[in-house]
C-alpha cells in the first residue's frame, strides 16, 4: 500500500521520487485506458496496464501482464486497421485507430486508441504507450447521426426525383395525348389531299384523251363536215367528262394546296410548341404561344368547345416559353374537359382567351362556360396529385406543375374564380421583364 | 345499284371522296354527308346498303351514328374510315363497325373493300338473312375456353402461343381476333390468318380489352333448355376438322388460310344457334324427316346455310378472300371452278374425312354429304389420292389421341 502524498506545503515541490510515485498512481486511476507494451522481445508483450483498461475488459491488472495486446484486439476483426497501426509505427509515426477489443467473457467493445513509440535512451524503440477510451457509445451515436443524416439526404433526393420524374410524366401524358390528337388532325387532310391527287391523276388522263380527240377532230376539218365534227366534239365532251372536269379539277387543285397548307400549319405549330426546354429565360411573344397551343390542342376542344381569342397589345415576355406552352396547354385542356362535364358541345361550349397588359405586367386570362370547380375543391386545385378527373385521365399535376412554372420559376401569379355550373376563370399575370426583375 | 352512303365533318375530305371515287358512278350510288343527323335522315328516307362514318365528328359522335345504324337497319354493313390513332378507340369500334378502315386510305383499298362487301351480299340475298347477319354486336363464346383465357390474360408472365392455343380452340373467340386484327388499324398493311401472328400483332393490352369487354363477348346459357344442340361438341367437331386440315396442309404455303378455314367453317351455326334458333330446329326436322343434309335443309327454312351466313359475316370482318371462300363452299365445292389443291379444297376433304364422332352435335345423326371422294381430288389435279389423305389425316388422329 503506497503511503498518502505529501502534502505541497513548500512551496509546492515533490521530491523526484514522490512525483514519480504520484504519475504512477494517477495513471493507475486515470479514467483514460493506458498500457504499456514492451516491444523488444520476440513477440510484444503487455509490460503494464492501468485498472481503468483492465476493468473495462473484465480483468485484473496482473491478469494481462506478459500477454500479447493482440490478446485483447483480436487480428481477425482488427486486421485493417492493425496493418495501419504497423505501417504507421514503421515510421515510427504515432498511430491513432478504432479497434473492436474483447472482454474476458468474449463480448467485444469499440475502443478509441492512440498509440506512441516511446524510446530508451539510445532512441531505439523499446516500448509503445497506448491510451484510449471506450468509444462504443460514441461511435454508435456517430453512426446514428449519419444514418439519420443519409436518410434525410437520400428523402430529399427521392423527393427531387420524384418531382421530376412527376414533371416528366405529366409532359409525357400531355405529349401522348396530343401526338394522337395531332396524328388525327393530320390524317384528315392527308386523306383528302390524296383523293385530291388521285382525281387529278384520273382526271388528266381524260383530259389527254380529249385532246386527242379533239386534235383527231382538227384532222377532220379537211374531210369532214363541219356539222359531223361540231358532233364529234360534243360526244368528247360527255365521254370525257368535261364539264365536270372543268368545275371540279381547280377544286382539287385548290382543296389539295389547303390540305398541304393545313398540314405544314400543324407541323410548324408542334415545332414551336415543343421548343427545347431550357432553364434560359428569354422574350417570347405569348399571344403567339398560344395560337401555337391551340393549333396542336385543337383535337382535345374541337368537339366539344368553340375558342374565341382576344389578343391585346402585349410587349415580349422574358420567360421559358416552353415551360408556359405546357401551362396554357393544361388550362386549355382542362377547360374544354370542364364542358365536356357539363355536357356540352360547339355549339354551346364556349372557351374564351384573352391577353392584356397591366404595368409591367401581362394578364393571360382563360374562362369556360364548363361545369366549374366545386367551392370545397378551390383551394386544392394546385395541390399535386388533386385530381377528380377519373383514374387514367390525368396525373393530377397539371394545374400544380401550372403554378410551379408560374409562381417559382417566373415570379408571376396564378389564380382560379369558379361557380358551380356556370364555369371558371384562370388568370395568369407574369412579369414582363421575367423572375429577376420581378423580385 | 348499291347505294352507299359516306359520312364525315370535314367538307373538304368528302368533296375528294366525291371526286376519287367518281369512276364507280355507273355501279354505285353514292351520298355524301357531313354529319350523323344528316346520315340518320337519310337513312329514314331510304336505307343504303353500305355505310362509311367518320368516327370522330362534331356534332353526333361516329360510333353512335353506327350503332344506330346497326339497331335500326341492320342489313346495313357498316364501316369505320376513321383517323384516330389510339388503340382502345380503335377497338370500341369491333361492337359496332364491321370493318375499320384508317385514314389516310390509298385507293384501291377503299374501292376494294367496298367492291368485296357488295360481293358478299350475293351470299345470302335475302334482306331478312342480311339483317340477321348484320345486326350481331355480340356473339356467345365457350365458357370453358372463356374462362381459361381470362385467366391466362391476368396472368403476368403469359407468352403469346399460350393465349393462341386457347384463342384456336373457341371459334367464335378466334373469328373476332381475326376480325380485329383484319383491320388496317393493326394490320398494317399485313394479311394475318396465323393466330399466334394475330396475337402478337395485337399486342395483350388490346387483346385484354377484348377478352374482357362485355360488349364482344357473351357466354352460352349453362343449361341450353330448349336448345337441341351442345355447342362443346360442335366445337370439339371444329377441332377435329382443324386437325384434318392441318395433317393436309401442312408445310405448304396455305397451311394457316386452311387450318383457320376449319376452324371457322361452322361459324354460322354459332350465328344460327343464337339468332335464329327456331329455324335451326326446323331445318334439323326437315333433314331427318326427309333424309337430306342438313345444309340442304337450312337453306330450305332458312334461305342459306350457316356455311354461306358464316362466309358473308366473316367476309364483312375481312378476313381473307381464300378462307371466305372455303367457309362458303365447304358443303359444295363442286360449285366453284377449282384447278388446284387450295384452301377450299383442303377444308372440303378435311371435313369429309376428319372422324365424326359428331353425332351428337345435332339431336340425331343428319343424313351424309353427297360425297367429297375420291373422284372430286382427282378433278382438282390434287398433289395426293383420296386413300393418301385419308391416312394422313387418321395418323394425325391417332397420333392426337395417343398424346391425349
Amino acid at each position: 500500500m503506497p503511503r498518502p502524498v505529501q502534502s505541497q506545503s513548500d512551496a509546492g515541490r515533490l521530491t523526484p521520487q514522490h512525483l514519480l510515485q504520484l504519475q504512477a498512481r494517477a495513471l493507475d486511476f486515470s479514467s483514460t485506458h493506458f498500457m504499456i507494451i514492451d516491444a523488444v522481445g520476440p513477440r510484444w508483450s503487455i509490460a503494464y496496464v492501468n485498472r481503468a483498461l483492465a476493468h473495462a475488459h473484465g480483468y485484473e491488472p496482473h491478469e494481462l501482464i506478459g500477454l500479447s495486446p493482440l490478446h485483447l484486439v483480436p487480428p481477425q476483426e482488427n486486421q485493417v486497421q492493425l496493418e495501419a497501426i504497423d505501417k504507421a509505427l514503421r515510421a515510427r509515426e504515432a498511430a491513432r485507430s478504432e479497434l473492436a477489443s474483447r472482454r474476458k467473457d468474449g463480448s467485444t467493445f469499440w475502443v478509441g486508441v492512440s498509440l506512441t513509440p516511446v524510446p530508451d535512451e539510445h532512441g531505439h524503440v523499446s516500448h509503445y504507450v497506448a491510451a484510449g477510451a471506450d468509444i462504443t457509445v460514441a461511435l454508435a451515436e456517430a453512426r446514428e447521426k449519419r444514418r439519420l443524416q443519409d436518410q434525410l439526404l437520400s428523402g430529399m433526393q427521392e423527393r427531387e426525383r420524384m418531382a421530376i420524374e412527376l414533371r416528366f410524366a405529366q409532359k409525357l401524358e400531355a405529349v401522348g395525348r396530343l401526338a394522337s390528337g395531332i396524328a388525327h388532325e393530320i390524317n384528315t387532310p392527308i386523306q383528302y389531299i390524296g383523293d385530291s391527287l388521285t382525281f387529278l391523276e384520273s382526271g388528266f388522263a381524260d383530259l389527254r384523251q380529249a385532246l386527242q380527240g379533239y386534235r383527231a377532230a382538227l384532222d377532220m376539218c379537211d374531210s369532214a363536215e363541219p356539222a359531223a365534227i361540231r358532233e364529234r366534239l360534243r360526244e368528247i365532251d360527255v365521254e370525257c367528262d368535261l364539264p365536270f372536269l372543268e368545275t371540279e379539277l381547280p377544286k382539287a387543285i385548290a382543296r389539295a394546296g389547303d390540305g398541304v397548307t393545313r398540314v405544314a400549319d400543324i407541323v410548324r405549330a408542334m415545332k414551336e410548341f415543343a421548343h427545347p426546354d431550357t432553364s434560359e429565360q428569354s422574350p417570347a411573344d405569348l399571344n403567339r404561344a398560344i395560337e401555337t397551343t391551340l393549333t396542336v390542342a385543337r383535337s382535345e376542344y374541337k368537339y366539344l368547345a368553340t375558342v374565341e381569342t382576344h389578343f391585346g397589345e402585349i410587349p415580349p415576355v422574358v420567360c421559358n416559353i416552353g415551360e408556359l406552352n405546357q401551362v396554357f396547354l393544361n388550362l386549355i385542356v382542362n377547360a374544354a374537359h370542364a364542358i365536356g362535364a357539363a355536357g356540352k358541345d360547339p355549339s354551346n361550349g364556349r372557351i374564351v382567351i384573352s391577353t392584356g397588359c397591366i404595368d409591367r405586367w401581362v394578364e393571360v386570362i382563360v374562362i369556360d362556360n364548363g361545369c366549374g370547380i366545386p367551392e370545397q375543391n378551390l383551394e386544392n386545385i394546385f395541390e399535386p396529385f388533386f385530381t377528380t378527373k377519373e383514374i387514367g385521365k390525368g396525373t393530377g399535376q397539371g394545374l400544380a406543375i401550372a403554378r410551379s412554372s408560374v409562381v417559382d420559376k417566373h415570379g408571376g401569379s396564378i389564380n382560379v374564380l369558379s361557380r358551380p355550373r356556370l364555369g371558371s376563370r384562370f388568370c395568369i399575370r407574369l412579369p414582363v421583364a421575367g423572375r429577376g426583375a420581378a423580385s | 345499284m348499291t347505294r352507299i352512303l359516306f359520312v364525315d365533318d370535314e367538307a373538304a375530305l368528302l368533296d375528294a371522296l366525291r371526286v376519287r371515287l367518281r369512276p364507280m358512278r355507273q355501279k354505285w350510288e353514292m351520298t355524301f354527308v357531313d354529319g350523323g343527323e344528316l346520315a340518320l335522315q337519310q337513312m329514314q328516307q331510304a336505307p343504303f346498303d353500305i355505310v362509311v362514318s367518320d368516327v370522330r365528328m362534331s356534332g353526333m359522335p361516329g360510333t353512335w351514328l353506327l350503332k344506330t345504324v346497326s339497331e335500326r337497319w341492320p342489313h346495313t354493313v357498316r364501316i369505320a374510315l376513321s383517323g384516330v390513332v389510339d388503340p382502345s378507340e380503335a377497338l370500341q369500334l369491333t361492337p359496332v363497325a364491321h370493318r375499320f378502315l384508317s385514314k389516310p386510305c390509298e385507293p384501291p383499298v377503299l374501292e376494294e373493300t367496298l367492291e368485296r362487301c357488295i360481293a358478299l351480299r350475293d351470299l345470302l340475298r335475302s334482306p331478312a338473312l342480311l339483317a340477321t347477319a348484320g345486326g350481331i354486336r355480340q356473339l356467345p363464346a365457350l365458357r370453358g375456353t372463356y374462362a381459361s383465357l381470362q385467366a391466362a390474360m391476368l396472368r403476368e408472365n403469359v407468352r403469346s402461343h399460350e393465349v393462341a392455343d386457347i384463342i384456336a380452340r373457341d371459334t367464335v373467340i378466334a373469328a373476332k381476333v381475326l376480325q380485329i386484327v383484319s383491320s388496317a388499324f393493326f394490320r398494317r398493311g399485313r394479311r394475318i390468318t396465323n393466330l399466334e401472328q394475330a396475337v402478337t400483332y395485337l399486342g395483350f393490352g388490346a387483346l385484354r380489352s377484348i377478352v374482357l369487354s362485355a360488349e364482344v363477348f357473351s357466354l352460352w346459357p349453362e343449361r341450353p333448355g330448349k336448345v337441341r344442340w351442345d355447342m362443346d361438341r360442335l366445337q370439339q367437331h371444329c377441332l377435329n376438322v382443324v386437325s384434318a386440315a392441318d395433317a393436309l396442309t401442312s408445310g405448304t404455303p396455305f397451311a394457316d388460310d386452311a387450318v383457320t378455314a376449319a376452324l371457322l367453317h361452322d361459324f354460322g351455326y354459332w350465328v344460327l344457334a343464337n339468332e335464329c334458333p327456331r329455324e335451326l330446329t326446323r331445318a334439323l326436322e326437315l333433314s331427318l324427316s326427309r333424309a337430306i343434309p342438313l345444309h340442304v335443309a337450312e337453306k330450305e327454312v332458312i334461305g342459306a346455310s350457316h356455311a354461306e351466313l358464316g362466309a358473308y359475316l366473316l367476309g364483312i370482318w375481312g378476313l381473307p378472300e381464300s378462307v371466305i371462300e372455303a367457309v362458303a363452299f365447304h358443303h359444295t365445292p363442286e360449285q366453284v371452278r377449282q384447278s388446284e389443291f387450295d384452301v377450299l379444297a383442303a377444308l372440303a376433304v378435311a371435313h369429309a374425312l376428319a372422324p365424326t364422332d359428331d353425332s351428337a352435335v345435332f339431336d340425331g345423326p343428319p343424313p351424309p354429304d353427297p360425297a367429297v371422294g375420291p373422284a372430286y381430288l382427282e378433278s382438282i389435279r390434287s398433289p395426293f389420292s383420296w386413300e393418301e389423305a385419308r391416312q394422313r389425316v387418321s395418323s394425325r388422329t391417332t397420333a392426337a389421341e395417343c398424346e391425349a
